[in-house]
């Protein structure tokens, strides 16, 4: 039981982290490495928040939320104001530099992270058995995913395409194209961060491994299978991508096998996807 | 004077592509502007539109400088560009392409009486206003593009080859309804045509540039069909 709890869990933590990818990489067409970097930044900061100085959960979050965002736009208001594809690259740079911080930084205990890191507790009501944390994954998946859909309904969700399919066509309609992308880069990275912060608090565990670049690959694939460009895919995809290689734990595998399978399988999926259905799971038209 | 271009120097970063390049459009009017291959008609436009800033000369729209402007400031000004090869949203529908174009006015009966006007004068974009952009046929993103650079209600409409890979028939009636909605919405037109036949017999005014200058300004457009000057222009 604890461990389909654990499993539905991280379900709920990578919706939120394909759906806000979706945003950046789907909607406006920057294809981003450093999505767990960013999920690195907000765990960081809640648990150095918590472990540290005691504060409690639900302080650290707007901590997190606003450094989060004033390190993406940093880094976004001077690249993206290159157009095309060098935005990738600048990505990767982005990754290297904040997995070797997160390694070497004593302020972040180097390569040994963090451990027994408080539970998240709401207003003095502490969430401690799985079952509790299960509800608080799911109701912030749910305020998340919600968030993400109406800025992608609202004209900024039109106006994101539009920029992903052509810059310049896009500012001579009278769109401020620098500032949607710097806007949706920051909202993206923020929302990773969130999701940082209730993992730290829910697994109360972290270290700088959980946030390297092959985390950030896996969570563009999460976001690319599910369909990019739809909010829906990324909600659809998840579960199936998380839950499906799992069934080789019961099929009486070791795990010393299990481990590579599961690898190979993810790999196949995506040749697979990517040769019959490259628009992912769910179509965006 | 609507738009005037003074003494203009403008290129890619050390290649210079207009040399001093001078003209003038009138209010109401529909100016063609065209020339050999190379000539610089498309960078002409992209100086008008803020995507390259000269490197001398003045831009003056409606009497103000625009040359050093952000082109999404120039388009807020009132200057549309329907940039070369009817670049629609393919992803978007007809109706969301217009919609990307309008969404400055903010008054919603306003912006329903501008969708109303590009329906009127494109009736194929109200049966197809549900239909993903890339699904229409050439002549029809044509079309679209051109409406939607009209949902703003510019002053001035900057149109680069509407010709682009149209059918000769397709492109007949495209050039008609330009000059309607010259008439009908009472904008300006600067219009860059391949198609010198075409463009000339509907045209008011014209300039014929070659290497970066005009070397050519006509008050009847149509004149320079039978005239040697473009001939020139073209071969020698």
């Amino acid at each position: 039981m604890e461990y389909v709890l654990f499993i539905l869990i991280n379900i709920n933590m990578y919706i939120v982290l394909a759906v806000s990818l979706n945003l950046i990489m789907g909607y406006a067409g920057l294809i981003s490495v450093s999505h767990a970097a960013f999920m690195g930044i907000g765990a960081y900061v809640t648990t150095i928040l918590m472990v540290q100085f005691g504060w409690s959960f639900l302080l650290t979050l707007p901590a997190a939320l606003l450094f989060a965002a004033v390190i993406s736009a940093i880094i976004a208001v001077p690249s993206l104001r290159v157009k095309g594809d060098h935005y990738i690259v600048m990505s990767f740079g982005i990754q290297f530099i904040l997995t070797s911080l997160l390694n070497n930084l004593n302020i972040t205990n180097r390569a040994m992270g963090f451990a027994g890191i408080p539970k998240p507790s709401f207003f003095g009501f502490a969430f401690e058995s799985n079952f509790a944390l299960l509800f608080v994954s799911l109701g912030f998946m749910l305020v998340c995913v919600l968030f993400a859909a109406r800025l992608a309904h609202a004209p900024f969700g039109l106006i994101l395409k539009a920029i992903r399919e052509d810059e310049n066509a896009t500012e001579s309609l009278g769109k401020n194209v620098v500032f949607y992308k710097v806007a949706v880069f920051v909202i993206g990275c923020s929302l990773a961060a969130l999701t940082g912060s209730f993992f730290a608090s829910i697994v109360s565990f972290i270290d700088p491994f959980s946030f390297t670049l092959d985390e950030s690959i896996f969570i563009s694939t999460l976001a690319i299978i599910g369909g990019s460009g739809t909010i829906r895919g990324s909600i659809v995809g998840v579960p199936l991508l998380i839950a499906f290689p799992e069934i080789l734990r019961f099929m009486q595998v070791p795990t010393t096998v299990a481990g590579p399978l599961r690898l190979i399988f993810y790999g196949l999926l995506i040749i697979l996807f990517m040769r019959f259905r490259p628009q992912g799971i769910i179509k965006e038209y | 004077m609507l738009l005037e271009l003074k003494e203009i120097e403008a290129g890619y970063g050390k290649k210079s592509v207009l040399f001093g390049l001078s003209m003038n459009v009138k209010e109401g009017q529909m100016m063609a502007l065209v020339g050999p291959n190379g000539a610089g008609k498309t960078t002409t436009l992209r100086v008008i539109a803020g995507q390259i800033h000269p490197n001398r000369g003045s831009v003056l729209f409606r009497g103000k400088d625009i040359s050093q402007m952000m082109p999404h400031l120039v388009a807020q000004n009132g200057v549309s560009l329907v940039p070369q090869g009817s670049r629609v949203f393919t992803s978007l529908t007809v109706y969301e392409n217009l919609e990307m174009g309008g969404f400055q006015i903010k008054d919603s009966n306003e912006f329903r009486e501008s969708l109303e006007g590009i329906y009127r004068l494109f009736p194929v974009l109200e049966e197809r206003k549900s239909q993903w952009a890339g699904t229409l046929s050439g002549g029809e993103q044509q079309m679209l593009a051109i409406g939607r650079g009209l949902m703003s209600r510019p002053k001035l409409l900057l149109l680069d080859e509407p010709s682009t890979g149209l059918a000769p028939k397709v492109l007949h009636e495209l050039m008609k309804t330009i000059v309607a909605v010259k008439e009908k919405m009472n904008t300006s037109i600067l219009i860059v045509e391949q198609n010198v036949n075409e463009v000339l017999k509907v045209a008011d005014e014209a300039y014929v540039m070659k290497l970066g200058r005009i070397v050519c300004y006509e008050q009847c457009a149509e004149t320079l069909l039978y005239d040697d000057k473009l001939r020139k222009a073209y071969l020698s």
